[in-house]
């Protein structure tokens, strides 16, 4: 794909003026709770039906790069991400931001959303025949693992009792079971309910164990002014920010690409993948990980936006989607009457053009919209929480609404956001459910497909774990699960300490 | 009751580890019920895996209850609860209910309108023009923003 193809569409005023209606658009809509990304892409298809390809992608790729972003907004300015992959972002954007230091989490989050996107999107450009080949290894049993290691990585990262952030994510497991079975299509635990029947949505159980659950924590706690008083003026240099983090930038831009690559894993495992390699690796962060680190901003935001390419990858060098946007995108291609697969690089240049075009377009639109906005929508942490949480609960509830246009779904709402309350007074994190949620469909469809795969075989176990991938992933989950037991870790902690005395 | 059982029944940990060792069997009877009454091998039921998730389930009530008795030792269970506003989250999911029950009669904007009065008042904001005007404001800005420009259905 030669470079001047790409630069070509920079020179298009209509090009550009299109990914930027498509980024604000995006911009609002990942920043409010509920109103997701897939959602608007999808409202962006019927609307742009009679417009030109090239029109279309780029509307869409400006509101799929901005949206993603966006959803670290509303995570770190009021604790309820606008999306699932932006629910790593709340665990050290809000605390930094109830710090006062709104501004900085912002703009870290803008300047490593801008990064991670950039890379994806090269990887698209340049790596997208391997890394889809790579992505093709991944059997059903491989899925099932990784999503399991993200569970347990998820849970040993968010609460201090291993158990309790585990109890959350088998909770999550539980409600993601609700519904017609994927395989055989058999209703479980719907318990007569018709409306249970399609499943728990994502977007309700959201919204509501972060948004309504926020929402009553703040009411009980009695606490009904502004979180800060003030929000010192600060300067956050570029130098201060790139300084010392490149080498992690760059492993977090992989993960994300990578995970991005595979169908049906997404932003959400990415961030969480990617958050605990930081805590691994980041051996003096600014501050503790969980309690305002910009490092944990980092690895959120820089590996959920890398996911962009990622997921783009395999959509267009196989027409299978990474994730529920790029499932809309291909529908686009349909109607549109492109057909992606391994030749469409080949024998649609000018379409994959345009799309990168419109992601590059899209980056610099995250970053100029993201800098221009992040001091002014910082104020909202100032605003008193009486004001505030009214206006917060009527957009949760729109949010929930909207996903299906079903008033069942708000009534969802509503008791994920009591479960919520309720699991945070009682310490139980609340992210390793909404990953589990996520998750759920893909771990049941793809350990029983293992299951049945292994059963024609002669040697069951090989058949399973026998594969490189399969062990790697097999190793870290049980090594996670394992380290986590607090007999091991207080006879590590002992040994330590005795080497230490030593 | 011998004393050491009311003790550990104090502590949080123990009395959730006991709730989720009742969600892990009923899981476990649901999942074991429901394939009896389906002729399909385990590798393909749809309740394998409800049957894994309770069995994990079952295991991590006991980890759960072995840290609550740990911390019972240790004399956690009578850290003291942080006051709670119980009266006024009560209300706020009694307003929320009856804003859900009534939206479809009402219609949006009347329904939110009313809604958001009820809710800044009983959350301590006493100014009456800027309750009425942040209500109102708020409820077309979110009617014309959602459902005239982006075609959003609303309640």
């Amino acid at each position: 794909m030669p470079f001047a193809s790409v630069l070509a569409f920079f020179a298009q005023p209509r090009f550009i003026l299109l990914v930027i209606v498509g980024s604000v658009l995006g911009l609002f809509v990942g920043a409010i709770p509920g109103l997701s990304v897939t959602m608007a892409t999808a409202l962006l298809v019927s609307i742009t039906y009679t417009w030109s390809t090239n029109d279309a992608l780029a509307t869409i790729m400006g509101l799929y790069v901005v949206g993603v972003f966006s959803g670290a907004l509303s995570a770190i300015l009021i604790n309820i991400p606008g999306a699932p992959s932006s629910v790593v972002t709340t665990f050290d954007g809000y605390p930094l931001a109830k710090k006062g230091q709104a501004y900085r989490a912002l703009k870290y989050a803008t300047v490593y959303s801008f990064i991670g996107s950039v890379f994806g999107l090269a990887a698209l450009w340049l790596v997208a025949q391997p890394v889809s080949r790579i992505a093709l290894k991944f059997q059903p049993m491989d899925y099932f693992l990784l999503s399991l290691f993200g569970l347990s990585a998820v849970g040993s990262l968010t609460s201090r009792t291993f158990s309790k952030g585990l109890v959350s994510a088998m909770l999550g497991l539980c409600v993601s079971m609700i519904g017609l079975d994927s395989v055989m299509g058999t209703p479980r635990m719907t318990f007569g309910i018709r409306d249970l029947q399609a499943g728990v949505s994502t977007v309700p159980a959201l919204v509501g164990l972060f948004g309504m659950a926020e929402v009553l924590s703040a009411i009980a706690s009695g606490n009904m002014e502004a979180e800060v008083s003030s929000i010192p003026r600060e300067k956050v240099s570029l130098k201060e920010m790139l300084k010392g983090n490149g080498l992690y930038t760059l492993y977090y831009c992989l993960i994300g690409t990578l995970v991005g690559a595979l169908p049906g894993a997404g932003g959400p495992v990415a961030a969480f993948l990617a958050y605990s390699e930081g805590r691994r690796i980041v051996r003096h962060p600014s501050v503790p990980f969980g309690t305002g680190a910009v490092e944990g901003i980092i690895a959120s935001e820089t590996s959920n936006n890398a996911c962009i390419g990622g997921a783009l990858i395999p959509m267009l060098t196989l027409a299978v989607p990474g994730d529920a946007v790029t499932a809309v995108i291909l529908s686009v291609f349909y109607v549109h009457g492109l057909q992606p697969g391994p030749m469409f690089i080949r024998t649609q240049p000018e379409m994959f053009a345009s799309i990168l075009a419109g992601g590059f377009i899209g980056c610099i639109c995250l970053l100029v919209l993201g800098l221009i906005v992040a001091p002014r929508i910082s104020k909202v942490i100032l605003v008193p929480k009486r004001i505030l949480l009214p206006i917060v609960t009527v957009l949760c509830i729109i949010g929930a609404y909207a996903c299906n246009n079903r008033l069942f779904d708000v009534g969802l709402m509503f008791c994920f956001g009591v479960l919520g309350f309720c699991m945070r007074r009682h310490g139980y994190p609340v992210a390793p459910m909404v990953l589990a949620i996520v998750l759920g469909g893909i771990m049941d469809s793809s350990f029983r497909r293992a299951i049945s795969l292994a059963e024609s075989e002669s040697d069951k176990l090989a058949a399973l774990f026998g594969r490189p991938i399969t062990l790697v992933l097999l190793s870290l989950t049980i090594l996670t699960l394992v380290m986590n037991i607090p007999a091991v870790g207080r006879k590590l902690k002992g040994r330590t300490s005795s080497d230490d005395a030593a | 009751m011998s004393n050491r059982l009311k003790t550990c029944l104090r502590v949080p940990a123990v009395r959730e580890s006991i709730l989720c060792c009742i969600l892990a069997l009923s899981l476990l009877a649901y999942a074991l019920a429901g394939h009896r009454q389906i002729s399909l091998p385990w590798k393909l039921s749809p309740y394998l895996f409800p049957l894994l998730v309770s069995l994990f389930l079952l295991l991590l009530s006991i980890s759960l209850c072995a840290e609550g008795v740990r911390t019972g030792r240790d004399g956690g269970a009578c850290r003291p609860s942080p006051k709670t506003e119980w009266k006024k989250v009560f209300a706020t999911l009694a307003i929320c209910l009856a804003y859900y029950f009534a939206m479809p009669h009402t219609g949006f904007i009347p329904g939110t309108v009313v809604f958001l009065v009820l809710l800044f008042l009983l959350l301590g904001e006493r100014r009456p023009l800027l309750v009425g005007i942040l209500s109102v404001s708020t409820s077309v800005v979110i009617y014309y923003l959602f459902h005239v420009l982006l075609h959003v259905m609303l309640p």
